[in-house]
């Protein structure tokens, strides 16, 4: 038989799911007493090369309030041709199309390993991808003579058809209306003044509304709205004249005195984009793209003033209500965000400076409408190149990772009820018998949409057992769970993703050790994570941190062995060994922790963590660490203090940022040169294997990481030293005796002493 | 300190990847080559994780606290339940190994007194990092030695042999593709546009599928693949 590991596993491939039971307690009165909530990790359009899409539509169930697809669980009398729902227990007629259906000729949507199946449907009119790029124009020269670079190079990137256009803004803001001949002209609106869309779409002459995009039917030729593509024209027609247009370019013209910030129109820029899309191509796949060099400094959606004198908010200033432009900020960016989402586009902001960008009150622009986040030094990087051509990725079929317009639809067993989802997306506020009251992230309903997604883009979803306590185990002793994804796909078709996965029941009170060998400890961290994450965003830090360890100290104390108020007879099974580390590391990350971080920080580590996979996630809380010697295979080592030793090369990941770091003996033969003699190469090899591995990292992480290439007692090691578990302090050096392992001069609390700390409270009596 | 500095490799040869502009940003990371950023990963990315041993086994003061020798490392991460996750491509066989002649007693020593240091431990030199590697620099070799130019019929022939083996299994549609791409193979090779380069690893790439070879087959193929991918 497999084990938990393997089952996980080939779930995690086949559906995209984890979970962190895997075995589900049947009653509400044990599940809470989990601690850890019923709740997967869900990834709606992870890759599978090896999942050919079904060209038909999926087959419903036909009772309104349940809509469920049919699927591998549902019992089939194949006599009668019926079929009955596993979610209502609604017998169903198959549709004509299944008339030759019987236990040897089954569709594939009825096979097992079709549990997760990808269907392509044909109705609807296909439209164009688009996008429109935002441009700050208050950049330095060399920093905007590279961003035109990256964005010229872009326009080779998208698909022929797609539709873009373009929005400069400094002081003023201007909409560039794209021909194919003339002279190029311009709409230009001051960036003091807020506009409804209403007013915009009359300045830009967008009154005659677009014709209502209809399902069923295609668009005819001549209903095309033409009236967008003065500003929105296809890449084909206009590729050269658009080349030229970003080519000319210049720095936002007006005067900067001295001692003053460029004035930056941020918040009507955006504000125009927003309106000019949602005038003429409502509910179609949009990016919005967002350069900025510099925070919002005049208008609605002002960070800060522009005199340079007064500094950019800090964490600080926040904390002693000190920050003047925030809250309107952050209403401006929110209202805009949801207005967009609303319209089924996203938003992406690439902020490139060396201070502070405002993305803290812009972030709910990109965090609410799936967009990308990208923060940088300048757009001179290759941190900043790569990753925007990253965006332009392609999958195995050589089309577009991203997706768009998505609506995540979740049904489940009568026996539990849907909490909320944390991730890039809106509620739909769709109400129905699945929904509990009790809300975890997004909740109150069943629904909630994507605007964009990439095959990596991943969703918390969490649960709630319903089934009262002492009632028996429910029929068919399985619960189960589908996920319906609607969305556009790159190639423009409409597709639908269905996964449906069960689970075991199973008594708590008698079949406890069941349970526990299911646990699933990194998907359980990784969702813990996102709701301390997610509350972190509304609430004081501290509070924060104490929820999560009162979690953890319950969680022992409900999973550990233990004789009363003894901690040295504490023991964790397997299945839970790791997670007091994984939460000893979140604790520390800067996901909860706010300190060294600015403001805009903090938002652009939050946004990637609500978004990433569980792999990716689990990087984020605890950095992977490889040790490189002369002694064998490069291995994972500790991610601690004893781990630093002389003669290893270190190669630490902790998503944002490489680290390669060479002890103290490899970093002085390095310096004496023996990689370059001939009987030494095997020295050089050593040298070479973490760069390597480094750059299989560099080729595929979105977005570019930091890369640090350093060696011991460079000022550069701290990003390792700030990361490893401080087991040897300065206070405790000479209790070890001996010389393994590198002192990390802080104060911080060590995982040892963390976890004597954890047993003691976990085995109190008083607690 | 970083400036100048590159990732290049003679395992990557033909991708290459420059600094990063460290002027501009810090640590700015490399400069990856498109047709390097567009391959992806290879190897599967490095996920594994070393873990604390149980409370148990927590060390005495003798040993570094949580400090696992390498073998336990590994058995750590095999036993401990939940954290193996070795990529795809990662498993024993691809790893690489530094250790081709015992370590001399002062590289031990070094690493307890650093100074004074002696020399990196002395042994042939490691001929490969990984093992795919192995394969390629031999046959990169003899392709450099063997003046004989092969023929399209040696080339060709096994590989419309392999095409038919695979119509049984493989869509139609995919099958004829091929079958046209091995004409226009034949045809360019017939008509000498193709470089001798480009004829002799097809040779040994044939080479390679007869002798089931696959990784370095693959490894091979991709090379082709990047190479006509930076010709365009």
């Amino acid at each position: 038989m497999a084990t938990y590991l393997e089952f996980i596993q080939q779930n995690e491939e086949r559906d995209g799911v984890r979970f962190s039971w895997n075995v589900w307690p049947s009653s509400r009165l044990e599940a809470t007493r989990m601690v850890v909530p019923l709740a997967c990790l869900l990834t709606p359009l992870k890759e599978r090369p090896d999942l050919p899409p079904v060209q038909y539509e999926p087959v419903l169930c036909s009772r309104p309030t349940c809509k469920a697809v049919l699927n591998p669980l549902c019992q089939v009398d194949y006599r009668a041709k019926l079929w009955a729902c596993n979610f209502c227990f609604q017998r169903n007629q198959f549709p004509p199309a299944y008339a030759g259906i019987s236990e040897v000729n089954q569709p594939a949507e009825l096979m097992p390993q079709f549990s997760t199946i990808d269907y392509i449907v044909q109705r609807g009119p296909q439209t164009p991808l688009i996008f429109l790029y935002v441009v700050d124009t208050c950049l330095e020269e060399e920093d905007l003579q590279a961003l035109k670079e990256s964005l010229q190079m872009s326009l080779s990137l998208l698909p022929p058809d797609a539709l873009v256009g373009l929005i400069t803004f400094g002081r003023m803001v201007q909409v560039h209306e794209l021909s194919c001949e003339g002279i190029s002209k311009s709409y230009v609106f001051r960036g003091t003044k807020d506009l409804t869309a209403k007013q915009i779409q009359d300045m830009l002459g967008l009154t005659k509304p677009a014709v209502p995009v209809q399902q069923g039917r295609p668009l005819q030729p001549q209903e095309q709205p033409v009236i967008s593509s003065r500003f929105l024209q296809p890449i084909h027609k206009i590729d050269m004249n658009l080349t030229d247009l970003l080519g000319e370019l210049q720095r936002d013209p007006w005067p900067v005195t001295q001692g003053k910030r460029p004035l930056r129109s941020t918040g009507v820029a955006l504000s125009i984009a927003v309106g000019l899309l949602e005038g003429t191509f409502p509910n179609t796949g949009a990016r919005i793209m967002l350069f900025t060099g510099g925070p919002p400094t005049q208008g609605p959606g002002m960070v800060v003033g522009d005199e340079l004198k007064t500094p950019i908010r800090s964490w600080h200033d926040i904390e002693k209500d000190n920050a003047r432009f925030m809250k309107k900020a952050t209403k401006h960016y929110e209202t805009l965000a949801n207005r967009t989402a609303a319209n089924g586009h996203c938003i992406d902001i690439y902020a490139c400076a060396l201070d502070q960008t405002g993305l803290l009150e812009m972030k709910c622009c990109t965090n609410l409408t799936g967009g990308h986040m990208v923060m940088g030094d300048s757009f001179n990087t290759s941190l900043f190149k790569q990753t925007f051509q990253r965006v332009f990725s392609k999958d195995f079929n050589g089309e577009f990772r991203m997706a768009f317009g998505a609506s995540l639809d979740v049904k489940t067993s009568r026996e539990l009820k849907i909490g909320g989802a944390i991730g890039p997306c809106i509620s739909l506020n769709a109400k129905g018998p699945y929904v509990s009251e009790n809300e975890l992230g997004i909740g109150g309903t069943c629904q909630w949409k994507i605007c964009s997604l990439d095959p990596n883009t991943t969703l918390a979803i969490y649960f709630e057992v319903v089934n009262q306590h002492n009632a028996p185990i429910p029929q068919g002793g399985r619960g189960a769970v589908q996920f319906i994804t609607q969305y556009q796909h790159s190639s423009m078709q409409k597709r639908i993703r269905v996964t449906t996965i069960a689970r075991n029941w199973a008594d708590a009170q008698n079949q406890l050790q069941h349970i526990e060998a299911a646990f699933d400890q990194e998907a359980a961290a990784v969702l813990m994570a996102r709701l301390g994450v997610y509350r972190a965003e509304t609430e004081e830090g501290p509070d924060v941190l104490r929820w999560l360890d009162r979690q953890l100290i319950r969680l022992c104390q409900k999973f550990g062995q233990y004789n009363k108020d003894d901690p040295n007879s504490f023991r964790l099974s397997d299945s839970f060994s790791l997670y007091p580390q994984f939460m000893f590391h979140l604790r520390r990350s800067p996901f909860l922790q706010v300190f060294n971080n600015s403001p805009d920080e903090s938002s652009y580590y939050r946004h990637h963590f609500a978004r990433q996979d569980l792999t990716q996630s689990l990087i984020m809380i605890q950095p992977i660490l490889y040790s490189y010697s002369f002694y064998g295979p490069p291995e994972p080592v500790l991610l601690d203090s004893s781990s630093i030793l002389a003669d290893r090369i270190l190669l630490m990941d902790s998503f944002f940022q490489i680290v390669i770091y060479l002890g103290e003996t490899i970093a002085q033969w390095r310096k004496a040169g023996y990689q370059d003699m001939p009987e030494y190469e095997n020295f050089k090899h050593l040298l070479q294997a973490p760069l390597d591995d480094a750059q299989e990292i560099l080729q595929t992480r979105f977005p570019m990481p930091r890369y640090i290439n350093t060696e011991h007692g460079s000022s550069q090691a701290r990003f390792l030293l700030s990361k490893v578990n401080p087991s040897q302090t300065h206070n405790n050096l000479y209790a070890w005796g001996q010389e393994s392992g590198s002192p990390i001069l802080t104060d911080d609390v060590s995982l040892q002493v963390f976890m004597d700390h954890l047993k003691k409270l976990a085995v109190s009596s008083a607690a | 300190g970083r400036t100048g500095e590159t990732l290049y490799s003679p395992r990557n040869r033909d991708v290459s990847c420059s600094a990063g502009n460290a002027a501009r940003g810090w640590n700015d990371p490399p400069q990856l080559s498109y047709a390097l950023q567009a391959r992806g990963g290879r190897r599967g990315p490095l996920t594994r994780r070393a873990h604390a041993p149980p409370p148990a086994a927590a060390a005495g003061p003798s040993k570094p606290p949580g400090w696992v020798t390498p073998g336990a490392a590994r058995a750590g991460v095999g036993g401990a339940g939940g954290c193996a996750r070795a990529g795809p491509g990662r498993g024993g066989s691809d790893v690489c190994c530094f250790v081709l002649a015992p370590a001399p007693e002062g590289a031990a020593h070094a690493a307890s007194s650093p100074k004074p240091v002696g020399p990196p431990p002395l042994g042939p030199a490691s001929p490969a990092l990984r093992e795919g590697a192995v394969t390629l620099v031999t046959s990169g070799a003899a392709e450099e030695q063997d003046g004989s130019s092969p023929s399209a019929e040696d080339v060709v022939a096994p590989l419309t042999e392999a095409l038919g083996t695979c119509r049984a299994c493989v869509q139609k549609q995919v099958c004829d593709d091929i079958s046209r791409r091995l004409a226009v193979l034949q045809d360019m090779w017939a008509q000498g546009k193709l470089s001798s380069p480009v004829k002799k690893r097809m040779a040994i790439l044939v080479q390679e599928l007869q002798k089931k070879n696959w990784d370095s087959a693959d490894e091979i193929h991709d090379r082709k693949t990047n190479l006509s991918y930076k010709r365009y």
